[in-house]
């Protein structure tokens, strides 16, 4: 290289170091007035916007904030880190933009916390996309009714209180009564059967060492390739608790905008509720019934109304929800479990004496409903499964009235027969979801009398020899099923056939 | 008992009376404050006066750096503010913070310009945290 040509370009870039301009930028800025619990009370930052991201600029580095209180002297707004490094004087900014978390393909497999930064010690999570936390639900035109089903593996839910895609069925129940067991096993089942729905599990403020469990489970399953699990402790601020629902949709939405199907399990939304009213009281709102504010309806409308089936324009892809809820000696009448109800398409009632009887899962079918799934059924399961709620109900009626009197004419005692089969039928062990020929199959048997002979205690060992059967001497017939249509009445017989014959081995 | 006013409703209060050249605004804010048990709040609204004051085209704020700033420096800061803010007067109060390590921070009613080696010191911290 000349000479010449090296002092031109030296000259060039001094020139374009002195045409540089200061990299500082005039930013708008408030202050910190006074700060506890958790929540900051901001001066100044007039152009801040609800849900908007403040950055408090502290000793040990910026502690994220979001403004949820905008009053005429001053903001509100929850820390999003601890509070403690938060001191009264410090400068605030606006960031610029409200919540938002990385979402797409590369968080499946991880364990993130609500702002998607992964707890699993796992590497840095890079998305190409991130997701607005609090986002607009679909609207009319841009939906389908519910139409394909969502198998969770459950008989009973699968036979009577069948899930759509799309679909928001509550799961609600007293502790210990296996709420979370249906959800996990819905996840495995969606990994069992090939479904391709990814599961999001988000763990509103549940233990950790539930949490580490329940991983532990889906990767022995082979579940956890297909499933995000944003985590939060009961030791996390409120307001990562109160985000975690609304971070885990979002990642949700992403593969129900990508024409996938996607199931969001929000466990539990009692907690999120007791959360979002510690922040209530905390940014001194108002207190109404049970000391909740008064758009805690609001709080858990907007996030189940994201669940959608979208139109085939959008590409027809989907979210279900299973939301669960606790309640306090099966009350479901108090304030957020009716709240729940009223917004989602059905609820899964799970009783405490059903589950010490030995019931599991504890279902209740008085109280439980799918107000959508009934056109989202498999025609296989539902060909068979007609009357069995209505059934089911009688017999725990009659059952009742049975045990004042041992004098029952020859009908209530054979319809309180067949209900005790049913009922051990319906039984089911966790983490044993069952495919779409093995539920048809069983409820025939039950349903249409084959297995009349055998007793009730004997029900499971003469539904394990019919499968068994069925599967060893018809396979083709019995995929045939599992595709899910109507069975042909080939299959029928075959099936009818091979329960009387399995039920000859089981008889009194 | 006194009526509760805003902060900011306060503030222009003070504000109109101040570009009326009545002084005496300042005593019955005084008067007021000390009646509803506000006085706490004086600082805060003092920093309400100066947004409104800053929104009439008066910018009263301080400069800190972590050395001596010398008069041409704050003049040249002066009039580059003036223009960048479209006020019509800049005043800047000089402070001396070595924790700034270099660069200077200019602190405005709700704004401020931070091109110190602190503040980068802390960007840069945050930001290899969330790594």
């Amino acid at each position: 290289m000349s000479e010449v040509s090296m002092t031109e370009l030296s000259k060039e870039l001094r020139h374009a170091i002195t045409a540089l301009e200061t990299s500082g930028d005039i930013q708008e800025v408030g202050v910190v007035v006074r700060v506890g619990d958790g929540v900051a009370w901001v001066h100044g930052l007039r152009k801040a916007g609800y849900s908007e991201v403040l950055e408090i600029e502290t000793e040990d580095g910026v502690v994220e904030a979001f403004a949820l209180n905008l009053l005429e002297d001053e903001i509100g707004a929850v820390l999003l880190g601890e509070d403690a490094a938060v001191k009264a004087g410090q400068s605030v900014k606006l960031k610029g933009t409200i919540l938002d978390v990385p979402v797409g393909p590369e968080l499946l497999g991880r364990v993130v916390d609500p702002l998607g930064r992964p707890l699993d010690g796992g590497s840095a999570i890079k998305t190409k996309q991130r997701g607005i936390v609090e986002r607009e639900a679909a609207g009319v035109m841009d939906r389908k009714s519910v139409h394909e089903p969502l198998m969770t593996g459950i008989m009973s839910i699968d036979a009577m209180f069948p899930i759509g895609r799309g679909q928001r069925e509550l799961i609600i129940g007293d502790r210990q009564t296996g709420k979370t067991a249906i959800a996990i096993d819905t996840m495995i089942n969606q990994a069992k059967q090939n479904t391709g729905v990814v599961n999001v599990y988000v763990a509103i403020g549940q233990k950790l060492s539930k949490i580490a469990r329940l991983i532990d489970r889906l990767k022995q399953e082979g579940v956890m390739d297909q499933t995000i699990i944003v985590a939060t402790s009961p030791s996390d601020p409120a307001s990562l608790l109160y985000l975690a629902p609304y971070a885990a949709t979002a990642m949700g939405e992403y593969f129900r905008d990508n024409a996938q199907h996607a199931l969001m399990i929000y466990d539990d939304l009692t907690k999120h509720a007791v959360a979002y009213r510690q922040m209530s009281l905390l940014l001194r709102r108002p207190p109404g019934r049970e000391a909740y504010p008064g758009d805690v309806f609001y709080l858990h409308s907007r996030l189940l109304e994201r669940s959608a089936k979208l139109s085939d324009e959008l590409g027809a892809g989907s979210l279900t929800a299973l939301p669960i809820i606790e309640t306090q000696a099966g009350d479901i009448s108090a304030y957020i479990p009716t709240n729940v109800i009223s917004i989602t398409d059905g609820q899964i009632f799970l009783e405490t004496d059903l589950f010490n009887q030995g019931i599991r899962p504890a279902i209740s079918a008085g109280l439980s409903v799918s107000r959508v799934g009934g056109a989202a059924q498999t025609p296989a399961v539902k060909s068979v499964s007609g009357n069995l709620k209505l059934g089911l109900s009688q017999f725990r009626e009659l059952a009742s009235f049975a045990q004042f009197g041992s004098d029952l004419d020859e009908a209530t005692k054979k319809q309180i027969e067949r209900g005790q089969r049913l009922t051990e039928l319906l039984k089911q062990p966790q983490y044993q979801p069952l495919s779409v020929w093995k539920q048809t199959a069983s409820i025939m048997a039950v349903t249409n009398g084959y297995f009349d002979s055998v007793p009730a205690e004997a029900i499971k060992d003469a539904q394990a020899a019919l499968l068994t059967k069925l599967w060893a001497d018809s396979e083709k017939q019995m995929k045939e099923l599992d595709a899910g249509a109507k069975p042909s009445e080939d299959i029928q017989k075959l099936i009818e056939k091979t329960a009387k014959a399995a039920a000859k081995g089981f008889e009194d | 008992m006194a009526r509760r006013l805003s902060r900011r409703s306060l503030a222009r209060y003070v504000v109109n009376g101040l570009l009326n050249d009545d002084r005496s605004v300042l005593s019955r804010l005084a008067a007021y404050l000390t009646e509803t048990r506000r006085t706490k709040e004086a600082s805060l609204i003092i920093r309400d006066v100066e947004l409104l004051l800053a929104e009439q085209g008066t910018l009263i704020g301080t400069v800190t750096t972590a050395h001596p700033l010398s008069d041409g420096t704050l003049q040249a800061l002066e009039s580059s503010l003036r223009a960048a803010m479209k006020a019509e007067k800049v005043m800047l109060a000089r402070e001396i913070d070595p924790g700034l390590i270099a660069g200077y921070r200019v602190s405005l009613p709700g704004r401020e310009l931070d091109d110190s080696v602190k503040h980068h010191v802390t960007t840069l911290r945050t930001r290899l945290k969330k790594v």
